[in-house]
């Protein structure tokens, strides 16, 4: 991961002024509403100053604790006895504040994204506050009571005095962790070290307020911000999600442009609630979109965001989409194989074989060396017919009981979702007819992926190689045992995609990912059209599930 | 903003009771208050009331602003002659249901007034509750009259969310002198205000003979014990009338000594259809300084009801009344006594007569005052009016508050607005300016029967 930090913005004094601007914004604001704490909104107009997210929140921590540091005294009684806004007239940071990464374990675990440890230090500062404040508490208090219990007081003259606050000499050192997880960011402040002179221009409360000050800076630091910068963090990542998913119908409308676009597979569990971790794998994706650097070796490249699919892992996805051509892939001709297996050749070795995830056909090595399955043919059938019908409609099915040896013709699930439709390739599974010889079939099979008593002409490779290349997904057909058709109607096509998924990336299937804004390609690609695949785009929310909309393509 | 039913019930009940209500530090300022502080209604609201029974009324009250809300309130008391004091939106007196000039009475006068009607007005009590919807919070008030001169009135609201307030008042009013002892459990707010009333004696100062003034000396003092917030006023309130015209005039003079604040007020009826006040407020600590104006316009409406009602009434009242002086001379012709005696009475008697004489023009200026008083106060109370204009500003907040008051088809409507400025919040952090708009707006329509 690659942070920017802008430390020209801190180079000469006038971050000094636009620290004074967004404190007195936020100030006012703050007692305005009343109910939300002023730093939000300077944390989040400081990140959005380009200062990378991790340090974003270090630096501004300094900040915002400037600011909340007026907070407490205020908080209690900050709507009632301000008569006017608070003005933030001096502020004065004659060294920058310094931020010292003193640690920075990056891994791509799906608990914390990016843990470190800072070191912040800021040294000299001064802040000077102003506002006004009512001096007449029984006028407020009359003016906050419920009325019918307020004895009419005669003593409510508005008396308001102008006070000044003078922080000055304030040095601050703290060691903080920060953990960037999926929920948003959090920070925990470890060793502070705070230290200032406080000034107020009404001597009788100076001490009362330098002692509440002091009394509440223990939990200004371990609750107030961290909280803060918390739910900054995530109103910051959800911000970015509304106008993320309301920009995604317009842009479909472009389609000839965003034809670049990549396409990102995720999980379904995604989609329900869209997870700040999401929105940093998002924004990584665009990045690398904008920036075309693919490589593996650095972290959080696409490649290694789990749920997301490149273009150039595509065929990864593609070989695992159950039809007939991906299952007896291994039949299939030496050369096609090879460059299938190529990962990190260019997109035109991919693009060069393009009928290999298309079409549901047997290989002809498959027939010529008899080496096929029946039962693993209706189970491939029957999962693509799940994949592409509704799942509340049921497969018409003829089941031949086989008495004895004679030939026997297994007929493959009947082309009843070819209504729904039909111009897909995938969907539409032909009924396919094959003659078997001398091969007893066994009603009842004890275990999935026992190697069946196939005859004669089976090869070692038969077995080993589709479980090679479907390690993950049989892995978990074994747990559930969908061999039978009767058992694999059991399952809809969303555990079934699911499952599909997350035995691509079963390491970091729990963490979820997210979609960019699917845009629509011209040339729709029959793999996607299938409706089970539709509910992958990040713009279900404007779509119900298994509609006839283009989905969001891949990119070829 | 028009009186409430509730309000007018109970201002009803102490008129039954003889409890005279201006008689109150509490009230002290109440004409200022209602000539420049009068609220503005801000929502569409909607009162229908009814006396079931002479004893007992209920009003139900529905509002609109942004979320509908209302209010269903019931009151039951004991006092008598309710159903006398107590009449219709139809045929009550404007000047009964709206904030208006306090009409404040001399101590001596009222006292006498209150005298006759002793032992009656004893352990009354009202009990009156509320209950709003949708937020179920409830109000409920008692007043018990415990003696003539004594009252307790406790009143307490109570909100879902475990926030209930008592208040408790314990009143004293003897007429010339009345105490009063408040304690709210809300931030413990412990008060006590008293006010005296000055007897009025006639001086080289008072050209005027006839002694309708009255001097009131207030204050107050408040302590909230959990926030520790202290507060104390103390007010000066001359109430006289104008010698040649007989118009009342109002002067107050509030200052509060902990924050600086001083206030003086003026108001005055310029005739019996305008009321002017003018409110001059000045901090002695932070030289802040406010001019504030409010003016009522009432109209009249043509009733020859009310009009012969009056003259009857002015005559009875040129009869009896007239004898402020006169009764210090004896009357002669009932005294039995001997030669004496009865000489020294003619000469005592011939004395008063050339005293008579020589005062003659002074006593009958001393009439004509009087009538002239009593007139312009009693065209007041009888008057029939139909509606009257409100209109208050103050420089400082620079607000302009317009509210139109007046019986419509039997019902009270009361319409008003409010143009300020922005909020003094906001007002200060840029100093630039800024525009006025309508901060409110609201009908308050009221039936009942």
């Amino acid at each position: 991961m690659s942070f920017r930090f802008n430390a020209e913005a801190f180079k000469d004094n006038s971050f000094n002024d636009k620290i004074r601007e967004k404190l007195t914004k936020a100030l006012n604001s703050s007692s305005g509403n009343g109910s939300s704490g002023p730093s939000p909104t300077i944390v989040e107009s400081q990140g959005c100053e380009g200062v990378a997210a991790a340090t974003a929140s270090g630096t501004s921590s300094s900040l915002s604790k400037s600011s909340a540091k007026i907070d407490p005294m205020m908080k209690s009684k900050r709507s009632d006895i301000l008569k006017s806004g608070i003005t933030v007239s001096k502020v004065n940071f004659p060294t920058m504040p310094k931020v010292e990464i003193l640690d920075l374990d990056i891994s791509a675990q799906p608990r914390s994204l990016v843990k470190g440890i800072c070191k912040i230090s800021c040294m000299n500062a001064m802040l000077q506050v102003q506002t006004e404040i009512e001096g007449n508490l029984l006028l407020v208090y009359s003016d906050y009571s419920p009325q019918f219990t307020t004895p009419t007081l005669n003593c409510k003259d508005s008396f308001t005095i102008p006070i000044t606050m003078v922080f000055s000499e304030v040095h601050l050192e703290a060691i903080t962790n920060i953990f960037v997880k999926n929920s948003g960011i959090g920070i925990s402040f470890n060793d502070v070290n705070l230290d200032f002179k406080f000034d107020c221009s009404i001597k009788i409360l100076q001490s009362t307020i330098e002692k509440r000050l002091k009394k509440s800076m223990q939990s200004l630091f371990k609750d107030v911000l961290p909280r803060v910068i918390f739910n900054m963090s995530q109103s910051l990542f959800t911000a970015e999600t509304a106008t993320k998913t309301s920009e995604a119908p317009s842009t479909e409308d472009n389609e000839d442009t965003s034809s670049s676009t990549m396409k990102v597979m995720l999980e379904e569990s995604d989609l329900q609630e869209l997870s700040a971790a999401n929105m940093l794998r998002l924004s990584t994706l665009i990045s690398s979109r904008q920036t075309l650097s693919l490589q593996d070796t650095v972290l959080n490249v696409p490649s290694t965001i789990p749920g997301c699919l490149e273009r150039q892992n595509l065929h990864r996805f593609n070989s695992r989409i159950p039809s007939l051509s991906n299952f007896y892939a291994s039949y299939k001709e030496p050369e096609g194989r090879a460059t299938l297996m190529k990962r990190n050749t260019s997109t035109f070795m991919v693009n060069s074989h393009p009928s290999s995830r298309d079409q549901n056909v047997l290989p002809q090595r498959v027939l010529e060396e008899d080496a096929y399955d029946l039962k693993e043919i209706t189970t491939i059938q029957s999962r693509i017919f799940e994949r592409s019908t509704d799942e509340n409609v049921r497969p018409r099915r003829r089941k031949i009981s086989i008495k004895r040896k004679p030939k026997k013709t297994v007929e493959a699930p009947p082309p009843v979702e070819t209504h729904s439709d039909s111009e897909t390739a995938v969907a539409s599974p032909k009924p396919i007819k094959a003659t078997h010889n001398a091969l007893p079939i066994e009603e009842h099979q004890p275990s999935a992926f026992v190697p069946m008593k196939l005859s004669v002409n089976i090869t070692p490779r038969y077995f080993t190689q589709p479980e090679r290349t479907l390690l993950p997904l049989e892995n978990r057909h074994e747990e559930t045992k969908p061999t039978t058709l009767e058992e694999i109607n059991y399952f809809n096509y969303r555990p079934e995609v699911h499952r599909l998924r997350s035995s691509l990336y079963s390491p970091l299937a729990k963490g979820g990912s997210i979609l960019m804004p699917g845009r629509d390609l011209a040339e729709p690609r029959p793999l996607l059209e299938n409706k089970g695949l539709s509910f992958l785009g990040l713009n279900h929310r404007m779509r119900k599930w298994g509609n006839h909309d283009d989905p969001p393509p891949y990119q070829v | 903003m028009m009186l409430d039913y509730m309000d007018y019930i109970s201002r009803a009940f102490e008129q039954s009771t003889n409890w005279n209500r201006d008689n109150s530090y509490a009230n002290i300022t109440a004409t200022t208050s209602a000539l420049i502080d009068f609220s503005v209604p801000s929502a569409f609201e909607f009162q229908v009331s009814n006396a079931s029974t002479p004893f007992t009324f209920n009003t139900m009250r529905v509002s609109t602003r942004n979320v509908f809300n209302g209010s269903l309130t019931y009151l039951y008391t004991d006092a008598d002659n309710l159903e006398k004091i107590v009449s219709d939106s139809g045929s009550i007196d404007l000047q009964n249901v709206t904030e208006t000039y306090r009409y404040f009475q001399p101590f001596y006068n009222n006292h006498k007034l209150a005298a006759p009607t002793d032992g009656k007005t004893v352990g009354k009590s009202l009990y009156y509750g509320r209950m709003f919807y949708p937020n179920s919070n409830l109000e409920a008030m008692l007043i018990k009259t415990l003696d003539p001169h004594k009252q307790l009135k406790i009143k307490w609201l109570s909100t879902f969310d475990d926030f209930n307030i008592l208040t408790c008042y314990w009143q004293r009013d003897t007429g010339r002198d009345s105490q009063e002892v408040i304690f709210s459990t809300n931030d413990l707010l412990c008060g006590y205000r008293f006010l005296h009333n000055f007897i009025g004696k006639p001086s080289k100062m008072k050209n005027s003979l006839y002694n309708n003034s009255s001097l009131s000396l207030g204050a107050e003092l408040w302590l909230g014990l959990i926030t520790l917030s202290p507060g104390c006023s103390t007010t000066l309130r001359y109430c006289t009338h104008a010698p040649n015209t007989g118009r009342p005039l109002t002067l107050t003079l509030k200052w509060n000594p902990i924050f600086g604040n001083l206030s003086s007020s003026y108001s005055a009826k310029t005739s019996s259809n305008t009321t002017v006040c003018a409110k001059y407020d000045f901090n002695l600590y932070s030289i802040d300084s406010n001019l504030s104006f409010g003016v009522e316009l009432w109209r009249r409406g043509n009733s020859a009801k009310a009009m012969s009602q009056y003259q009857d009434v002015s005559q009875t009242f040129g009869k009896d009344e007239n004898l402020m002086y006169h009764h210090l001379v004896p009357d002669l012709s009932q005294e039995q006594a001997s030669p004496q005696t009865r000489k020294d009475l003619v000469e005592k008697q011939q004395l008063l007569n050339d005293l008579t004489t020589a005062f003659s023009s002074s006593l009958r200026k001393i009439d004509r005052e009087k009538t002239m008083i009593e007139e312009f106060q009693n065209n007041l109370h009888h008057a029939n009016f139909t509606s009257v204009w409100k209109l208050s500003t103050s420089l400082r907040d620079a607000n302009l508050k317009v509210l139109w008051e007046g019986k419509f088809k039997g019902f009270l409507i009361s319409a008003g607005a409010e143009v300020s400025k922005a909020s003094p919040l906001l007002q200060s952090s840029s100093s630039e300016k800024l525009p006025s708009y309508l901060s409110k707006f609201g009908v308050q329509l009221q039936y009942s029967t």
